[in-house]
């Protein structure tokens, strides 16, 4: 299992599985046995799925908890390198992400509503569904593309942050 | 299920952004070998998941708690293995590594090497058995000429003689 895929592709390896979460959690979060269960189960899968060398499946989970979500019986006790604006800009993002998605709902159900009036304006109906589509690639870019810059960001900061403090060799 | 999996695809930008952390580690320390696997071994799985018996291995640096510690303060990294029996309970787990945040590691060992889980799946039938020893390395090693050359044959016969038919391998 992978977290840097461009590394192992570069390497090579016989089968991968990456997903876009921080090293160190790759197969989920602290005391969350239900989402490690679930990925352990797709990268056991993917064992079976994954019929050529070289290949390298991504599983469909974006990280999203700058830092990561505590558990309460964990709550208080983080001692990583932080820095509270990558937090504050997740979050927003999260928020964000929310909204586009309950707007896609909207858009989605008026889709339904316009399918269903024989008497409705012309070119409506695909409208919406254009729009449909791009509330899609714009989660995709939020949600996808933009947590994964946080992401590169925090991990380079925790870097950065190790070197600092002499821990990083 | 896997038709929910998309393919990771090795584009330009992914060859660029491994050139660039290839040059950054090269710079930062000496002595780093970039080596390449010109040719990938394949072995396809012969029975069916439910009947495999599962190892771990990880490159996280994790070790018994009452092991050695991997060696940290050497620039030139640390190519030893541990051995961590499978009956181990998870809180007599440690993480000993520089290279990456272990933070949640530490709470819950299982976010990066996953041993209860692969337990409860054992339990549910989902895997056949569980292999009886995992092993760990600490990833960190700039010239991976002797973890090459010494670890890997050791811990691919070890894991040969203990019969696993899959590894689990994480990292970092």
């Amino acid at each position: 299992m992978s977290v840097q895929p461009h590394i192992t592709a570069a390497v090579g390896a016989p089968r991968s599985v990456t997903l876009r979460y921080p090293a160190g959690n790759q197969v989920g979060e602290a005391g969350k046995a239900i989402q490690q269960r679930t990925i352990l189960k797709w990268v056991l899968q993917a064992a079976v799925d994954i019929q050529s060398p070289r290949t390298i499946l991504e599983l469909p989970y974006r990280w999203r908890r700058f830092p990561v979500h505590e558990e309460s019986v964990y709550a208080g006790t983080s001692q990583g390198a932080r820095h509270p604006q990558t937090d504050e800009i997740a979050a927003a993002m999260d928020n964000v992400v929310r909204l586009v998605q309950e707007y896609k709902e909207y858009l989605a159900g008026r889709v339904a509503r316009e399918d269903a009036n024989p008497s409705g304006v012309e070119h409506v109906p695909q409208a919406l569904l254009d729009a449909v589509e791009r509330t899609d690639r714009l989660l995709d870019i939020i949600d996808g593309e933009g947590m994964d810059q946080l992401r590169e960001i925090v991990n380079r900061i925790t870097v950065m942050e190790l070197m600092v403090s002499g821990k990083f060799v | 299920m896997a038709t929910e999996y998309r393919q990771w695809a090795f584009t330009d930008t992914e060859r660029q952004k491994f050139d660039q952390w290839i040059a950054r580690i090269m710079d930062v320390h000496s002595g780093t070998s970039d080596v390449r696997n010109d040719e990938v071994n394949w072995a396809p799985l012969k029975k069916p998941l439910s009947e495999c018996v599962v190892s771990l291995f990880t490159t996280g640096g994790v070790h018994l708690r009452s092991d050695t510690p991997f060696d940290i303060d050497s620039s030139h990294g640390d190519w030893t293995y541990r051995q961590i029996p499978t009956e181990t309970d998870t809180r007599d787990l440690a993480v000993t590594h520089s290279h990456y945040s272990h933070v949640d590691a530490d709470r819950d060992v299982n976010c990066m090497f996953p041993l209860d889980r692969l337990r409860e799946l054992c339990d549910e039938g989902v895997v056949g058995g569980i292999a009886p020893m995992a092993y760990s390395i600490m990833g960190f090693n700039p010239d991976p000429e002797n973890l090459s050359a010494d670890t890997a044959p050791v811990l691919a016969q070890a894991f040969k003689e203990s019969r696993a038919d899959l590894v689990f391998m994480t990292c970092g």
